[in-house]
């Protein structure tokens, strides 16, 4: 790690400590914990809608609806790069049993005509992994990830990516088919800066 | 729960969230919701987006509490919470991209790179103990090097607040950076994320 990154990190740590200082409380205790408790149930109440049973979905996690405006001091401003072409895509499937224990885990690298993995079909996402003989007879659920990013930010190896799968797979074990849950249990997993899309396929119901 | 959240230590409320006790997890939103929207706002978000991104971040921390992915042992829940809150502003920002970053945010938005939230807070959690002096056997001298030049002091700045040469305030803040690099990798964390597969194992 050189001193550029550790200074950055540092940064971070120290913008971290903000958290810890007191702050005004604005709401009454009662109604702001009904706040979040009614925030996350929102969260699974869109998840829940967006769900279809016997065919493939697709959710796009990563993109958060808000744009933040940046460029908020001096100095010669860079621009975040957006997933480009050039990026890699990488696919991370798991296939899961009746019991959401990982049977077979996938990973490697797509190529979906050079698009970005926001741009590429719920079928075609699914599809490419179908042809993986782990799905010739492992498990009754795909949860299906492509991911989008600089290299330096995917996992750069088989065991890295298993690590991720490992997160995921604890992540989101009692989602099922449901979309927006898989998001929202994939939102500690993914490494920052890397766009992701999630598919979900009911295996058994496979014509 | 033999204590009443709102008189707990932010400590034995982690411990407690971590175990999926809402009571204490609300009453951790109560202390920090405030502070976080906050700090997303000081990242140039308007209130509104601050509150949905923050919304987000604790929804996938409550999600890793009920799946036991989050471990208070390793991270303070501020700094887990943080990292959340950062990984999301990071992906929000390249996927809506066009906006200028300043050297400084793209440097912080860089600065986990690779890393997932429960990894990235590991981290960021041992530098803050650190700069507090709990962690590592940094001098006080080394510790306000670190800090000064986290906050963009060079070495000129910083040997000015230190009394010394700035050459002797670079030697300073080197000498700091090489033990900064021993405590994160004692701590497994200085090689990125394949370093040793704890996180799903």
């Amino acid at each position: 790690m050189n001193d550029d990154r550790l200074n950055a990190l540092l940064r971070l740590a120290i913008e971290a400590e903000a958290l810890d200082a007191p702050a005004p409380r604005a709401v009454p205790r009662a109604r702001k914990g009904a706040v979040i408790l009614r925030r996350i149930g929102g969260w699974m109440a869109v998840a829940a809608a967006a769900t279809l049973a016997f065919v493939v979905v697709l959710g796009r996690v990563g993109s958060p609806g808000p744009t933040p405006p940046l460029a908020t001091s001096a100095g010669p401003p860079t621009v975040m790069p957006a997933p480009t072409k050039g990026e890699p895509a990488m696919l991370l499937a798991l296939f899961r049993g009746a019991d959401s224990a990982c049977e077979c885990v996938v990973w490697r690298e797509a190529h979906f005509g050079g698009r970005a993995i926001g741009d590429v079909a719920p079928s075609e996402l699914v599809e490419a992994v179908l042809k993986d003989p782990c799905a010739a007879s492992r498990g009754d659920l795909l949860l299906v990830v492509g991911l989008q990013g600089p290299r330096e930010h995917l996992p750069p190896t088989q065991e890295a990516a298993r690590v991720l799968a490992n997160c995921l797979a604890t992540g989101t074990d009692h989602c099922g088919e449901d979309v927006g849950c898989n998001g929202a249990g994939a939102a500690s997993c993914i490494p920052a800066g890397v766009s992701i899309a999630t598919g979900t396929l009911a295996m058994n119901t496979r014509p | 729960m033999g204590e009443e959240p709102p008189n707990a230590s932010q400590a034995a409320l982690a411990v407690m969230a971590a175990r999926a006790d809402r009571r204490a997890f609300d009453e951790l939103h109560q202390r920090l919701s405030a502070s976080l929207r906050a700090l997303l706002e000081r990242r140039g978000l308007t209130p509104p987006e601050a509150e949905e991104l923050a919304a987000r971040a604790w929804a996938g921390a409550w999600e890793a509490c009920t799946r036991a992915r989050y471990d208070p042992r390793r991270a303070a829940f501020s700094t887990f919470l943080f990292a959340i809150a950062h990984n999301l502003w990071v992906t929000s920002l390249r996927a809506r991209p066009g906006p200028a970053l300043s050297p400084d945010l793209l440097a912080g938005a860089e600065a986990t790179a690779g890393m997932p939230a429960p990894e990235a807070a590991e981290a960021i959690d041992a530098l803050r103990a650190v700069l507090r002096g709990d962690l590592g056997d940094l001098t006080e001298r080394e510790r306000l090097a670190l800090r000064l030049s986290a906050q963009g002091s060079g070495d000129r700045e910083i040997a000015e607040r230190l009394g010394v040469a700035p050459s002797t305030a670079h030697a300073t803040k080197q000498a700091a950076y090489a033990k900064l690099r021993r405590v994160l990798g004692h701590l497994g964390l200085g090689e990125g994320p394949e370093r040793d597969g704890r996180l799903g194992e």
